[in-house]
């Protein structure tokens, strides 16, 4: 039985969420402008941690879901699930800036080199992954298929991060992890990372609250499925959500 | 190009993404609330 | 056995549709030509994509054309562009144009401006160098 320990009206990860949106706020609009994309360059500091956020919650996806066909605990489906929809969420945000960047700097909103292809593909790709979700509404069933999916398309993120390098684009290849070393102003580093950090502890807070949002979706379906029992009567009123409340 | 310009396009993607991020933690309170109702305020 | 088809399958399709795209991404994947891989090719109208660097004091702007030389390490083309460059256009920047090879010039309409990897405060601290030879 689902159980309910966290508190899922705890404030605090709100605020937390708030916080690392207001650093990066604040760090990006302080830095100086490139010498050539003048302004343009601080939309980078939105673009480059959402990307990254793409890659941390696919890769946690991927981990949980391997967790999850190994332990065949909800707790870890739950853990994939809400990192999936976080990942698709910034996934969709680093190419809606990608394209704003692209419009005022390339001079087109999009173009089909070999990073926006693949960006793409990923994107659909994890929107499947929710969409599989929805087929059935047994756990377990949603959990082991979700989960194999969970595992494999996590090949698409180091498929996405290199193809900068390993073909030809429009797109650039990174500047800060590359084998001479950063290509950037120490000021735009320092930037970037403060952007990156924070963004990583902004997706943590979504995490907790993503998680809590799955468990009690959980606990309604289970309560839902022992109610449509025709004998079920009053004996299964209430579902023992015990400990939290 | 002009720097008023280059600062519209900037505060365009910062208003995408501020916004988009405001939109998703609220959805995610709002199916958190929803989710509560239909478990019948047992939580 | 048959409980795993049902996981194998949609596993399976993914498979197949990723290596499917992957086959069909191999002919976008080079996204642009280099001046040396153009000059390489027949002239023709087929459509094609050159990339480079502007030759810094070779542009010559015209009524609606611009003229310019583009570069990669030693190789450089003569470029004509008929339309409003991007306005992030200047001498020394990366761009990717869009047009037809006639065998001495690249006859394009389409500009894109390629930014590079590098992010400078000061104009001064640019490295005028083209980035692409050192690396190959």
């Amino acid at each position: 039985m689902t159980t309910l320990e966290r508190n899922p009206s705890s404030v605090w990860p709100w605020i937390v969420m708030a916080v690392a949106g207001l650093v990066t706020f604040v760090a990006a609009m302080s830095v100086s402008p490139d010498a050539v994309q003048g302004q343009l360059s601080r939309i980078m500091y939105v673009h480059v941690p959402s990307a990254w956020l793409a890659y941390l919650s696919f890769g946690v996806t991927m981990f949980a879901s391997a967790m999850y066909l190994w332990k065949r605990d909800l707790a870890w489906d739950r853990r994939a699930h809400s990192s999936a929809e976080i990942g698709v969420f910034f996934t969709g945000l680093a190419i809606s800036l990608g394209m704003i960047w692209g419009k005022s700097t390339w001079g087109v909103w999009w173009t089909w080199d070999a990073r926006l292809t693949l960006t793409a593909i990923m994107f659909f790709v994890y929107l499947g992954y929710l969409a599989l979700r929805r087929t059935t509404d047994d756990l377990d069933a949603r959990a082991k298929r979700a989960a194999v999916m969970g595992v494999l398309a996590v090949i698409q993120v180091p498929l996405v991060h290199f193809s900068v390098i390993w073909w030809q684009t429009l797109h650039q290849p990174p500047s800060i992890i590359k084998p001479e070393g950063p290509d950037m102003d120490p000021s735009m580093v320092v930037t970037l990372l403060i952007s990156v950090l924070s963004f990583t502890v902004m997706y943590a807070a979504m995490m907790y609250k993503r998680i809590d949002l799955a468990r009690i979706e959980d606990a309604v379906l289970i309560a839902e499925q022992t109610n449509t029992g025709p004998a079920a009567g009053e004996a299964v009123v209430a579902p023992d959500l015990s400990g939290g409340s | 190009m002009d720097i008023a310009v280059q600062w519209n396009w900037v505060m365009f993607g910062y208003g995408v993404a501020y916004g988009a991020l405001v939109l998703f933690a609220t959805s995610i309170a709002v199916r958190i609330t929803r989710a509560q109702k239909r478990l019948g305020g047992t939580v | 056995m048959r409980k795993y088809a049902r996981f194998i399958v949609p596993a399976g399709v993914i498979v197949i549709a990723l290596g499917f795209l992957m086959v069909n991404l191999s002919s976008t994947l080079v996204y642009f030509n280099t001046p040396a891989e153009l000059q390489a090719r027949d002239a023709s109208d087929a459509r094609l994509r050159l990339g480079g660097r502007v030759v810094p004091g070779s542009v010559v702007e015209a009524d609606t054309t611009v003229v310019f030389q583009v570069e990669d390490c030693d190789t450089s083309v003569q470029v004509i562009h008929t339309g409003v460059p991007p306005q992030l256009f200047q001498e020394g920047i990366g761009v990717v144009v869009e047009g037809a090879w006639t065998g001495e010039a690249f006859e394009s309409d389409t500009m894109l401006v390629k930014h590079d990897e590098e992010y400078r405060v000061d104009d001064e601290d640019y490295d005028k160098v083209d980035h692409t030879c050192s690396e190959s």
